[in-house]
């Protein structure tokens, strides 16, 4: 293989172990799949440039061109041309997409949901980073400078990871790096003699072509800086990041998964906005969540429904997820809500009507009551006609203060109705009541124990209710149980105490157990009315509970959790205890004043229960700037490592400057290396003498008029200053540096003149030639000098020496 | 095919500091030297790197081997540099049957005195011109190199001292014209510098037509020095500081001769000494008492050049000593500060 193509395998691994560690971030692994397809055919595309040869700048081109390609044959086929080259209507959709996974990242917390639009962006900046990675490690030959690239991406993990991330991925992300420099180690063959490399991008220096002399050999030539280098800049570079590792996570607020800033954001710039997870974990402990108001709204309803945010039907055993939402599937909410899944025509039902504003949320999920006939709101939402959920396109999302109206279908059916529902349909039963694999035996014997001969489902899921509730002697609690065994629900069973994540997943599961289909819906209880008639809703009402499906009614709300904790509950919530019918609570129960017992559903949790809010809800949304504000900071720390170093070899060199021999020894070092970082490159087989003519001579011609009266050889000694003035006042000063480094080492002893003068010298001098490159050239004379980068290389290498 | 040697020429560098170290000593050898550089060049257009390396030479107490074809000036440099100095000169022309004894002279019987005489040969001269050294046999030519290297002439027993200053200037056409006996590797060493003449430019050919055509210009060369001088300015040069960093630096380009793989035989320790006082010289001229490792550099071609014997590979592909030269001095890295 080519020192290329091995160059290139290297950054790509390097890239894919960095992006790797995202994975403490973001849910699944269908994202890195698609990240790695990205950053393979990045790879593939640039070593396709070199295999035809193909000058370095169009590999560079080429490769987000291919990039583009990739992300429309991912997600937006549709509306790409041919199905993969990106139109205006593909780039558009990418777009949106793009924005609503902006949203996603703003709304929830770590590890996020991968749907496509956060997909799209981590696709999107896998294959970002591989291409500058690619063009900095492969085109420009610095994979040391990949590095700062690298450590960007895992901090992204550093920041967002509750608790921090785990050394494995930052080994892991580590030997990708120095995997990639090795590779670069490798490739370069001993030369005989001293060698000074061609660099690809090399400019020709000021002094450079056709002046002859002796000096115009060593043009257009650098001397390598940066690369190589492994192990020093490996060091430093791992220290910082180490630190970063360790020390970040402590530091940031709003790194933990459940900090809640109720309503104060706590970043700088960070709206103040929350939003309850869709992710409901059942190891996680619930904690404080903040009371900041999060809806209110007006109702004609008695007693409302709780406001439905998002149903999670994918259960692995110990975090409930939502399905990946069909597009097909799905309708633009401006087109009208579709009917009622499961719903009877002739089942009896009363509109009611819910004006709600939001105040501190930012949600992509529209809550909603359920079932809901007829929404309007502005923006750009859907609804998945299987569920009823509402989710929000693009960059659409609840904001505060915006309002919108919702039409319930307050369903009452009967519990005749419900006990004697006919059996589901095939395609919710098969998605309903799958259950994760190696589901302990114990959780269907419980279940078949609690419902005894019971055959009716309804019947059966009322008894289940009721254990949990009542007779099963459970306890609420703010705790997850003790991880004793390998499943949470288990642990739960034997602890009996948790929250209200555990009552819903528990009875759902038991209920498919039961061959009921079952899911757990996120949302918030009804909240509490205020005097002038308004519904309060705060972050404390977060809550989750099961929904099960009865044919004819379609999907009815279930309460498990006890309402114990909530002290003197409201009279309408207390359960009826008619055993046919049951405490079951269709789901809407509650407007019908009629059907006010049956109410049973809001005899749930006490809407004041401020523990029965789900834990896993409401993060604190948005970025924590602050954390951000660490990583730049640590990185621009990392890149201005060299600066430093530079600054720091510079003075410690004047500091043990005490003869004049080493005075002028300095100066000339200092003129060698800030040149140099400027691409003036000094070979090592280059007299003082001829650096110093290049110098001179190419301050002189550039130099505003013409080229300075030259200035003989056999003149006095500075005696041909007279008619220069003020264009010949850099050469002079070039001259007197040669002069005292000459005489430092060549000249006989005591007769080397010094002085800090030459300070001054340098200075004047490096400015001309700053004045005189183009700025392109300077950048890394100001903000990353080759030098500075041997600097740190060379005390590595000390420093591995003496390890 | 045009090649640029890049580091041959001895260039002066056109800057302002190089007279920075002038002292009293240096800045009578610069102003003689300066002198009888102007007289020569009168002579010999548009050759100033040729004079001046022949002044270095006769200021480093050398000897130079002049290469190149017929015609190009090769004795008129030898005789006008001998006439400028105000030194005796004699010209010999070697030919396959010249003896040993025509150069240093011979012992004749003097019958009114009764024993034999000494009659000096053309090397009891300050400089003698060895025109076409390479036309005698062998023999002729080591005799010659002998006086080079000793100063001195035994004949008969008797031990006779050379002039001072002493400067051979041979002339060589290229060894593969007819009728020659190209120089073997150890009489070349002797020569301190080698130098081509090459054609004139343009310019200076019609100037030479024009000033030359009518007379010989040496008959105008008025001497600008004499033997006296010359000696005090070698002792001068002799003295001039090499700081230990450039003989290193002078020692690292002649045992890089020795290991490069292009060359079958380096340069020899005594082509190190003839370099240093080479550069010696050239510091006096530039009006430095210290060496620069431009001096040495300027020196190397000159001096180290005709002394290497490429190896048959590089002989093959028609690379030439000044090549490798060049390619050393573009690899040896300048001593600098070992501070940081």
């Amino acid at each position: 293989m080519t020192s290329t193509g091995r160059l290139r395998l290297a950054s790509t691994v390097a890239v894919l172990a960095t992006t790797a560690g995202l994975h403490l971030v973001v849910e699944g692994t269908a994202w890195f799949v698609q990240a790695l397809l990205a950053v393979v055919v990045v790879a593939a595309t640039g070593a396709a440039a070199s295999a035809l040869r193909l000058p370095g700048w169009v590999g560079a081109l080429a490769q987000p061109l291919a990039l583009l390609v990739v992300l429309c044959v991912l997600f937006v086929p549709g509306q790409a041309v041919l199905g993969l080259l990106p139109g205006p209507e593909a780039l558009r959709a990418l777009w949106v997409l793009a924005l609503e996974g902006r949203e996603t990242i703003n709304s929830q917390a770590a590890p996020v949901v991968a749907e496509p639009g956060l997909r799209l962006l981590t696709t999107a900046g896998a294959g970002a980073v591989a291409v500058v990675v690619d063009i900095v490690a492969v085109v420009l030959r610095s994979p040391a400078l990949t590095g700062p690239v690298l450590l960007a991406v895992h901090a992204v993990a550093v920041v967002f990871t509750p608790g921090g991330v785990t050394w494995g991925w930052f080994a892991l992300a580590v030997a990708g790096w120095l995997l990639l420099i090795a590779a670069d180690g490798g490739s370069r063959a001993a030369a005989w003699g001293r060698r000074v490399k061609q660099r690809p991008t090399a400019r020709t220096s000021p002094g450079g072509n056709g002046g002859g002399g002796g000096a115009g050999r060593g043009d257009g030539r650098a001397v390598r800086a940066g690369t190589g280098a492994a192990t020093a800049v490996a060091v430093t570079v791992s220290v910082v990041a180490v630190v970063a590792a360790v020390a970040v996570p402590p530091l940031v607020p709003g790194t933990t998964s459940v900090v809640l800033v109720g309503g104060n954001g706590a970043g700088i710039g960070g709206a103040a906005a929350n939003s309850v997870n869709p992710l409901l974990d059942l190891r996680s402990d619930l904690e404080s969540q903040g009371t900041a108001e999060v809806l209110s709204y007006r109702t004609s309803a008695l007693t409302p429904t709780p406001l439905r945010i998002v149903t999670v039907d994918n259960f692995d055993g110990e975090v409930w997820r939502p399905s990946e939402i069909d597009r097909s599937q799905t309708r633009a909410l401006g087109d009208g809500m579709p009917g009622v899944p499961g719903l009877a025509p002739d089942t009896p039902r009363t509109d009611v009507r819910y004006d709600i504003t939001v105040e501190a949320l930012r949600q992509q999920w529209l809550p909603t009551p359920y079932p809901a006939t007829s929404v309007e709101i502005d923006g750009d939402w859907f609804v998945d006609t299987s569920t009823l959920n509402i989710r929000a396109q693009g960059r659409t999302a609840t904001r505060e203060g915006q309002d919108y109206r919702v039409v319930q279908a307050a369903v009452a059916p009967t519990p005749e109705q419900l006990r004697d529902a006919g059996p589901a349909p095939a395609d919710v039963v098969e998605r309903y009541t799958a259950l994760p694999q190696g589901l302990p035996p114990q959780l269907e014997q419980q279940a078949r124990e609690v419902v005894g001969s019971e055959t009716s489902g309804f019947l059966q899921a009322t008894k289940l209710q009721d254990w949990f509730r009542s007779t099963g002697g459970f306890t609420y609690s703010l705790e997850a149980p003790e991880p004793r065994s390998a499943n949470a629900l288990v642990d739960f069973l034997n602890d009996k105490t948790g929250y209200c994540v555990h009552f819903a997943s528990a009875m759902a599961v038991m209920a498919r157990t039961l061959g009921i289909p079952a899911r757990v819906a996120v949302g918030f209880l009804p909240g509490a009315r205020l005097g002038d008639g308004t519904w309060q809703v705060t972050l404390q009402e977060a809550h989750a509970w099961p929904e099960l499906y009865f044919e004819g009614a379609g999907w009815v709300r279930f309460e498990p959790t006890p309402s114990a904790r909530t002290g003197a509950a409201p009279a309408w919530t207390i359960a009826p205890v008619a055993p046919p019918t049951a405490s079951t609570a269709p789901t809407d129960g509650a407007s019908v004043p009629s059907v006010a017992p049956s109410a049973a559903a809001t005899s749930s949790a006490a809407p004041a229960t401020p523990g029965t809010t789900t834990q896993t809800s409401a993060q604190n949304a948005g970025v924590p700037w602050s954390g951000l504000l660490v990583v730049l900071a640590l990185v621009l720390g990392v890149l201005a490592a060299p600066l430093a170093s530079r600054s720091l070899v510079r003075r410690r060199r004047w500091r043990h400057a005490d003869t004049a021999a080493a005075q002028a020894e300095a100066a000339w070092a200092d003129l060698v290396e800030q040149i140099g970082d400027l691409g003036v490159s000094v070979p090592p087989s280059q007299t003082p003498r001829q650096v110093g003519s290049r110098l001179a001579e190419g301050l002189r011609r550039d130099g505003p008029g013409a080229p300075g009266a030259p200035v003989g050889s056999s003149g006095g000694s500075g005696g041909s200053g007279d008619s220069g003035g003020q264009r010949d006042r850099e050469p002079q000063a070039v001259a007197r540096l040669v002069g005292a480094v000459e005489g430092a080492r060549y000249g006989a002893p005591g007769s080397a003149g010094g002085g800090t003068a030459l300070v001054e010298d340098v200075r004047e001098v490096v400015d001309a030639v700053v004045a005189q490159r183009p700025r392109s050239a300077t950048w890394r004379w100001r903000l990353l000098p080759p030098s500075g980068v041997a600097h740190l290389r060379r005390w590595g290498r000390a420093l591995l020496r003496r390890g | 095919m045009v090649k640029t040697v890049t580091y041959g020429s001895t260039v002066s560098i056109p800057l302002p500091w190089g007279v920075r170290d002038a002292d009293g000593g240096i800045a009578d050898v610069r102003d003689v030297l300066g002198r009888i550089r102007d007289a020569v060049e009168k002579v010999v257009e548009g050759k100033d790197d040729v004079v001046r390396t022949a002044l270095v030479v006769l200021l480093a107490e050398g000897h130079l081997l002049v290469e190149d074809v017929p015609g190009v000036g090769k004795t008129m440099l030898a005789k006008a540099l001998a006439r400028a100095t105000g030194v005796t000169v004699r010209r010999v022309q070697f030919t396959p049957d010249l003896l040993p004894s025509d150069l240093t002279g011979v012992s004749i019987y003097d019958a009114e005195r009764r024993g034999f005489e000494f009659k000096p040969g053309p090397v009891f001269a300050h400089v003698v011109v060895g025109d076409e050294i390479n036309r005698a046999s062998p023999k002729t030519q080591s005799a010659l190199l002998e006086c080079m290297g000793e100063r001195q002439v035994t004949v008969d027993g008797t031990t006779h001292t050379l002039a001072r200053p002493f400067m051979v200037v041979a002339t060589q056409n290229p060894a593969e014209m007819e009728g020659t006996y190209p120089l073997p590797e150890a009489q070349r060493d002797r020569f301190m510098a080698r130098v081509s003449m090459g054609y004139p430019s343009m310019t200076s050919e019609l100037a030479m037509l024009a000033s030359h055509g009518a007379r010989d210009p040496l008959t105008d060369l008025e001497p600008v020095s004499d033997p006296g001088e010359l000696r005090r300015a070698i002792a001068t040069a002799a003295a001039v500081h090499a700081s230990p960093a450039v003989q290193q630096y002078l020692l690292d380009l002649v045992t890089a001769t020795r290991t490069h793989p292009a060359v079958a035989l380096g340069a020899s320790p005594r082509a190190s000494l003839h370099l240093l006082r080479a550069s010696r010289a050239v510091a006096v001229l530039d009006g430095r008492d210290h060496v620069l490792p431009d001096d040495v550099q300027s020196l190397v071609v000159p001096v180290l050049a005709h002394r290497l014997v490429l190896s048959p590979e590089a002989s093959a592909v028609r690379r030439t000593a000044e090549d490798v030269l060049v390619d050393l001095l573009q690899r040896v890295p300048v001593p600098s500060s070992s501070r940081v």
